[in-house]
C-alpha cells in the first residue's frame, strides 16, 4: 500500500512524548552511572551536535 | 583560571570530568509535539529534549556544589541553544529523589542568568499527576514562537488532564 502520510516519525508511534522522554532519560541516567555515553542507548533519536 | 572546565565536543554530545572526577554529559534528543491544528496523526512539532547525566566518581562521597561545574553546563546549555535559534526546547525536572521543584527552579535561575541580553523566554508547567516539571524555552524572535508554545501546552493538557 502506498503511504502518503507527512513527516512520519518514530515519536509518532511512542504516544506521548513527554512519557517518552522521561523514559529515554532514565535509560540515558542508567547509561551513563555504567560508564556508557548517551548515544549507546538505543531506540533515542539524538540531534547531531557536530 | 578558567571558569568552565575543558569541554570534548561529539556528534552526540558534550563532555566535561569537573575536579571531583565526576563526568557530566550533555545531549539533546529529538521529540514531536501535537497540535490542535493537525491536519493528520503525523502532522507534529519537532522539539529538542536538553539534557544532562553525571556519574560521580566517588558515589558515597557527599556532593559538594561546584559553581565550575554549574557554569559549563549553562555555557553548554546556551551554546546548543543559540546554535539553533529557530528550535524549541525542553527541560524536564523528574521527580526521582523529590526535587523536581528545586531542580525546575534551579534551572529557570540558570536561564535568567545566562539571557543577560533577555532574548529567551521560558513556561514551565508542573504535572501534578505524573510529578514532574517541563519547561519549555523558546528565543522571543523565533518565527513559529506561538506555535511551539502552543503545541507545548496542547500536548501536556491532552495527555495529563
Amino acid at each position: 500500500m502506498n503511504s502518503t502520510k507527512k513527516n512520519t516519525s518514530p515519536q509518532k508511534k511512542q504516544g506521548n512524548p513527554f512519557a517518552q522522554m522521561l523514559e529515554d532519560k532514565a535509560k540515558i541516567d542508567r547509561a551513563v552511572a555504567q560508564g556508557k555515553l548517551p548515544s549507546s542507548v538505543e531506540g533515542i533519536k539524538f540531534v547531531k551536535l557536530l | 583560571m578558567s571558569n568552565y572546565y575543558n569541554t570534548t565536543r561529539r556528534l552526540n554530545e558534550f563532555e566535561f570530568v569537573n575536579n571531583e572526577g565526576d563526568r557530566y554529559l550533555v545531549y539533546i534528543g529529538e521529540y514531536f509535539l501535537e497540535h490542535e491544528r493537525a491536519t493528520d496523526e503525523n502532522d507534529l512539532i519537532k522539539v529538542n529534549h536538553i539534557g544532562f547525566s553525571c556519574r560521580r566518581l566517588a558515589i558515597k562521597k557527599r556532593y559538594l556544589f561546584d559553581h565550575k561545574s554549574q557554569a559549563t553546563i549553562k555555557a553548554i546549555f546556551l551554546t546548543l541553544i543559540n546554535e539553533r535559534p529557530n528550535d524549541a526546547f525542553v527541560y524536564l525536572c523528574d521527580n526521582s529523589d523529590k526535587r523536581e521543584r528545586n531542580r525546575r527552579i534551579t534551572f529557570g535561575r540558570w536561564i535568567k542568568e545566562s539571557d543577560q541580553e533577555r532574548q529567551f523566554s521560558t513556561y514551565n508547567m508542573h504535572i501534578k499527576v505524573a510529578q514532574f516539571d517541563a519547561t519549555l524555552i523558546l528565543r522571543d524572535n523565533n518565527p513559529l514562537y506561538h506555535r511551539y508554545k502552543s503545541a507545548f501546552e496542547f500536548t501536556i493538557h491532552k495527555y495529563y488532564t
